[in-house]
């Protein structure tokens, strides 16, 4: 028999969108519709508790309509329909109109979650078994204004998919082995941005060039000395809508090249001296822009260049699940705590940082930054300590990350001022050495091979940092961040630098003027009592641990409590695997298993069954006890205890829920 | 989204501010502490003092003059929840912290995420 056939969910990282990670088991499905008539062409079906004209809801013209000048209470449009207690399910209506926010009563009793006011709407919304007890379908209008509603569906819904808040951006390392946004794209904006045969739908500034096919790309050649020769293209937006613009340039014969989102102004741009792609993002101010494609320089008439694969898509970054790609092979979800970059100014040497006898020169090489520009330092001939330097906006025990790259020189000091520690970093070889002056090593630092010539470095202290100071070190003589000389044209590669309060790194928080906050990843899905057997089961987890930072962190199936749940996580004792199982509020499993390294995977499976308890590491079997009952009514998988505490921060690979308890020989199986 | 530009004469008078309006709630699991969020909180900023004149240094690094603070320190609070902070809620035209994807100066309700940049 397989495996598969006992599994009830399986959660890998896979398909997502903005606010969802997809389950791979089970394949969401739907039921058959339950309302008798959704698209309101009789009243089959429907009850008004004040029917007729102005006193309430009519139907009329295929639609439901509650006037504003019906001021009675209980102005409610009752279905047929009653929601079964236990179930799921999902409500799709069409709002034509609506200017107070109408709500959901089932049973009597008024869901949480309103119903949007505007006009032409398609609003959709998941019923979580959780969310109600059972009874009638009923949609209250408000009190007096006028609603208007079609196509009104309620079908069950069962699913695993786990919902996803984070509320903000986040970056995670992509399948390109660079740090990227996790983020959805939108459909393509742009008419013909592959010039597949012709430059149809762009037109060329007269005047100042001329423009012409060449190939499946568009060539602009300056040919007036009035210069800025430019493609150009109106481009449909949304207000307050973020938009992702990319394309590929090839120089040719050009000094400078830009690619401009313009309307009144300049939304976002980003200029290319090489052949190479462009990616910036912009915020819409309009219902359009203009997208011109620049040679950007004026005179040196006959000089060309060429520009494809135009690309205008809305981007949406908030709640986007991370697939996180870090150190190669197969991904994991990435489940990270809110932290800030406690740094104003991450990637541009130039602003904010104090520079002491040292050249920054920005944007100068390929950043381990998807679609971004890093900078140069550059030893000057001073004889002096050549450093760069920032103060954390926030100080504190903190955890400082940065990428640098070999150019002449490859050698770096990094000092945390206030605990006093310091370390070398050289990135020919990835390896340290002591920082001459500063004897204290700080508590712990690393530095690794991020791919494509890129080192990533990370240093943490258990004491107070007030300041960070990073030196160029002599590249010639052992550790030394003390006085040397340069030669004035010797640099290295710096990008992204972070200090965040915390023992351990997470992800890169690009910052700009500003301190800037990541928000934690939530991860949650209840109202799927049907697919966990309280009774008996296996719950396995294959997961690393971010830091073993000694506190407290779970992922559990529960009833959306504490009360009656099955944890398995880490907790304050170091390289602690632990697993608890509570029935009705009182413990009956409580194990302590003590992993050589936690922040390796490991694959963790707990067998629940009445008084047949059994924990699974890595293909063996660490724990067992034969005493204890079982949880009531599982219905929630969750990244936290069930109640919202104690959240998961771990790097999951695979997460599955069997719905009878394993044998040995399985659960062997399935942790090996 | 509602974002909150939140001003207090110390911590302990901020946090027990949040803690009374419901922004979040502290439990103890086997002895450890820990603030949770709560009704709609989706972030809690401690910004601790906010420097008002940057501390100057000298070539060597040493610090010439310390840096000056405003008064009082400061938090920013991601909700989805409305709020009534009275004096206790600021609207700063430059602010010194931001949300991931919200542009820097975001602050009111209905906040949108916004420009999203690397730099």
């Amino acid at each position: 028999m397989s495996l598969l056939d006992d599994v009830s969910i399986v959660v890998t990282p896979n398909g997502y969108k903005a606010g969802e990670l997809y389950a791979v088991i089970p394949v969401p499905t739907e039921g058959s519709e339950e309302i008798a008539t959704p698209d309101f062409s009789s009243s089959t079906g429907w009850s008004f508790t004040n029917s007729g004209g102005s006193n309430g809801w009519i139907i009329n013209a295929g639609r439901a309509i509650c006037d504003a000048s019906a001021t009675t209470p209980y102005r409610n449009l009752n279905s047929t329909f009653s929601l079964v207690n236990g179930k799921s399910y999902r409500l799709i209506i069409d709002i034509l109109q609506s200017s107070d926010n109408m709500k959901i009563v089932i049973g009597g009793t008024t869901l949480a979650e309103t119903l949007p006011t505007g006009t032409n709407l398609n609003y959709e919304y998941f019923i979580p078994e959780a969310a109600h007890s059972g009874g009638g379908f009923t949609i209250y209008a408000g009190s007096s204004d006028l609603q208007e509603i079609d196509n009104v569906s309620v079908k069950e819904y069962t699913s695993a998919d786990m919902d996803v808040t984070r509320a903000t951006a986040a970056t995670r390392v992509d399948e390109d082995g660079l740090v990227n946004y996790a983020e959805i794209l939108g459909g393509e904006e742009v008419t013909n941005g592959d010039f597949a045969t012709d430059l149809s739908g762009w037109t060329g500034q007269a005047g100042r060039g001329s423009y012409a096919w060449d190939n499946g790309k568009a060539k602009i050649t300056n040919d007036d000395t009035s210069g800025y020769p430019n493609l150009s293209q109106s481009v449909t937006t949304v207000s307050g809508k973020v938009y992702k613009v990319n394309a590929t340039v090839e120089i040719g014969t050009a000094t400078l090249t830009e690619v401009r989102a313009y309307s009144g102004g300049v939304l976002g741009s980003q200029q290319l001296n090489t052949d190479g792609t462009i990616d910036f993002t912009f915020t819409a101010i309009g219902t359009s822009f203009t997208l011109h494609l620049y040679l950007f320089e004026a005179g040196n008439t006959g000089n060309y260049c060429f520009f494809d694969n135009i690309s205008v898509k809305e981007v949406t970054r908030d709640n986007v699940p991370r697939i996180d790609y870090t150190g190669g092979g197969c991904p994991h979800i990435l489940a990270e705590p809110q932290r800030t970059n406690q740094f104003v100014q991450s990637n541009n040497f130039n602003t904010s940082w104090t520079q002491t006898s040292v050249d920054v020169a920005t944007d100068v090489i390929t950043s381990p930054i998807s679609g971004e520009l890093a900078d140069s330092v550059t030893a000057t001939t001073a004889t002096a300590q050549h450093r760069v330097l920032q103060t954390p906006a926030s100080t504190g025990i903190g955890t400082f990350t940065m990428y640098i790259k070999q150019g002449e020189l490859s050698r770096i000091c990094i000092h945390f001022l206030g605990t006093n520690k310091a370390v070398g970093f050289d990135c020919s070889d990835n390896t340290t050495f002591a920082a001459t002056g500063i004897a204290s090593y700080p508590t712990r630092y690393a530095i690794s091979d991020f791919g494509n010539g890129w080192s990533k470095l990370e240093m943490y202290d258990v004491g107070s940092t007030t300041r960070v100071d990073i030196y160029i070190a002599n590249p010639t003589v052992g550790g030394n961040n003390a006085v040397w000389t340069g030669d004035g044209t010797s640099k290295i590669y710096f990008a992204a630098a972070q200090f965040e309060l915390g023992s351990y790194a997470t992800s890169y928080i690009p910052t700009s003027g500003s301190t800037v906050t990541r928000n934690q990843d939530i991860f949650t899905r209840d109202g799927i009592g049907s697919l966990i057997n309280s009774t008996e089961g296996v719950l396995f987890i294959e997961m690393a641990a971010l830091s073993d930072d000694l506190t407290f962190r779970v992922m559990s199936i529960s009833d959306g409590t504490n009360n009656n749940t099955i944890k398995v996580g880490y907790r304050n004792n170091t390289n602690a695997i632990y697993v608890e199982v509570r029935s009705s509020s009182v413990g009956q499993v409580f194990w302590i298993y003590t992993a050589t390294d936690i922040t390796d995977f490991h694959k963790i499976a707990v067998k629940y069954k009445v008084n047949d308890f059994s924990l699974w590491i890595d293909g063996t079997n660490v724990l067992n006890d034969t005493n204890g009952n079982t949880p009531i009514g599982l219905s929630k998988l969750s990244f936290d205890r069930g109640d919202s505490f104690t959240s998961l921060f771990a790097k999951v690979k695979q997460l599955q829920v069997y719905d009878t308890a394993l044998t040995d020989t399985q659960l062997a199986a399935l942790t090996s | 989204m509602n974002i909150y530009k939140l001003q207090y004469d110390t911590k302990a008078e901020g946090d027990a501010d949040l803690l009374a309006k419901g922004t979040y709630e502290v439990i103890t699991e086997e002895g450890v502490t820990q603030d949770v969020y709560r009704n709609g909180t989706q972030a809690i900023v401690f910004l601790n003092k906010i420097v008002e004149i940057p501390a100057t240094y000298d070539k060597d690094g040493k610090e010439l003059t310390p840096p000056i603070y405003y008064d009082g320190v400061f938090y920013d609070l991601m909700t989805t929840e409305e709020f009534d902070f009275g004096i206790h809620e600021l609207f700063p035209v430059n602010c010194v912290h931001s949300f991931l994807g919200y542009e820097k100066n975001a602050e009111g309700t209905d906040v949108d995420p916004d420009e999203l940049i690397i730099e």
